[in-house]
């Protein structure tokens, strides 16, 4: 083989493992999205249990207070109309990057957790109802579940925040435009919950 | 009020949560008892840890008991909540650990289970826990009394759910393998040790006392590590791996 012949080879092949390179690059980040965003998805499905849950609780707290506290019918119908809202919304995960399902679907959740704890207030003037063994256990059963439903949106948003920085930033945004991944919605603090609520008697 | 937690709640939603509880000090379980408040004698610690040693040996449950003095404003579920996983209490597929806080200047508690133990040590079984064993003995002042009966329920709970692997993984290692591991000990690593083997001895006490509390003041002088020794050699905690999604139940007395 003459020279020439050698060289134009070399070169051929050093294009050929340039490109192989940067093939087996993209696809160990893609894969790294991938991972990434089922991630992010199992953790979405952690919240749902958990707002399902709560909404699973409720009927059977509304039955019991109703025993007791009869006049606090307008909470009551609060709580019973919040869950009833939240009851209608379904968020799969492919609609975690759309900002306005997203918005609704907390702002109904919230709304639900605010009309629970105005309930869990008034309940505070029954001292009857409060040392009933069956309503303390669902108080803490619906406590529990807030609990729980605050750990599982922060892991959702720890997931989520590393998603969104992969994908945003250089190497992945550009895989991120081919595989078509888009940034994914947090949950923001509620407007107004700097300030636990001011109970009035 | 103090049920009343809500409000506090929702301000954890933020992004990764609130700067209070990052702010304070998650403390290093390293015994299965620890009492950073100087609330349980010498014994009484001793009997707490065997229990839970035992429990730990038949069951594979970690159960651990933290009593600090105070959250210093921190939300007790999240603080409680980090500890866990901090610790990672709990064996790392089975997520069987429970954690009871006790934080004594705050007057408040909580049962921390770990998700493979929610099944049957459920929130409102946590709650009746706290409400009807630990709190009438705490509001009696009798701290040793209530944790005893507050961990005997506990472990009367989730006693069932999990045995422990009889050394399962034992066969993976192979004869030939331990015989060379003795033969390098004998013939390496003994005559290396030579004087220093007391040392050892002596360190085992001084994890004890460092995970028992600070401040020490204790009468006798646990210092020297023969006391811990005798007494059965419980070994430090040490996390299986596990984690909690917060489950469980708060209580104040």
């Amino acid at each position: 083989m003459s020279k020439g012949w050698i060289i134009a080879l070399s070169i051929i092949g050093g294009i050929i493992l340039f490109f192989a390179i940067i093939v087996g690059w993209g696809v160990g980040v893609y894969n790294k999205i991938v991972t990434a965003d089922e991630s992010v998805k199992s953790s979405w499905g952690q919240v749902q249990n958990q707002y399902q849950r709560r909404f699973d609780l409720i009927p059977n707290l509304v039955e019991t207070v109703k025993g007791y506290a009869k006049q606090e019918k307008e909470v009551l119908i609060g709580v019973t109309e919040a869950r009833a809202s939240v009851g209608q919304m379904k968020i799969t995960p492919q609609m975690l990057n759309d900002p306005q399902a997203f918005q609704q679907f907390q702002k109904a959740q919230d709304g639900l957790g605010s009309a629970l704890s105005r309930l869990m207030v008034v309940v505070e003037k029954y001292p009857d109802l409060k040392s009933n063994q069956n309503f303390l256990d669902l108080q803490a059963q619906l406590e529990g579940t807030e609990n729980r439903i605050t750990v599982a949106r922060m892991q959702f948003n720890d997931q989520t925040q590393s998603f969104n920085t992969l994908i945003r930033r250089f190497p992945g945004s550009l895989i991120a435009g081919f595989g078509g991944f888009h940034e994914l919605q947090y949950f923001q603090a509620v407007a107004g919950s700097e300030k636990p609520p001011q109970v009035k008697f | 009020m103090n049920r009343f937690r809500f409000g506090i709640l929702f301000l954890l939603l933020a992004i990764g949560a609130s700067a209070a509880a990052a702010d304070t000090k998650i403390y290093k379980v390293e015994q299965r008892v620890s009492d950073f408040t100087n609330t349980l004698s010498f014994q009484e610690w001793q009997a707490l840890e065997k229990m839970l040693k035992e429990f730990e040996d038949s069951t594979s449950n970690q159960l651990v008991v933290l009593m600090i003095p105070s959250l210093e404003g921190s939300d007790i579920e999240e603080y409680a909540n980090k500890t866990f996983s901090e610790n990672k209490i709990g064996q790392a597929k089975k997520n069987n650990g429970v954690l009871l806080l006790i934080a004594k200047d705050d007057h408040k508690m909580r049962i921390e289970v770990g998700p493979g133990l929610e099944g049957v040590l459920t929130d409102a079984l946590s709650s009746q826990i706290i409400r009807n064993e630990i709190t009438p003995q705490f509001r009696a002042g009798n701290y040793f009394a209530g944790v005893v009966s507050g961990v005997d329920a506990i472990m009367r709970a989730t006693a069932g759910e999990y045995k422990a692997e009889q050394k399962d993984k034992a066969p993976a290692i192979s004869g030939g393998l331990i015989f060379i591991a003795v033969i390098f000990f004998f013939t390496v690593f003994m005559p290396l040790m030579g004087g220093r083997r007391r040392y050892i001895v002596g360190s085992g006490g001084h994890r004890y006392y460092s995970g028992w509390g600070y401040g020490g003041g204790w009468p006798g002088s646990f210092g020297s590590g023969s006391s811990f020794g005798s007494g059965g050699g419980f070994g430090g905690f040490s996390g299986g791996g596990g984690f909690s999604a917060g489950g469980g139940a708060s209580g104040s007395w």
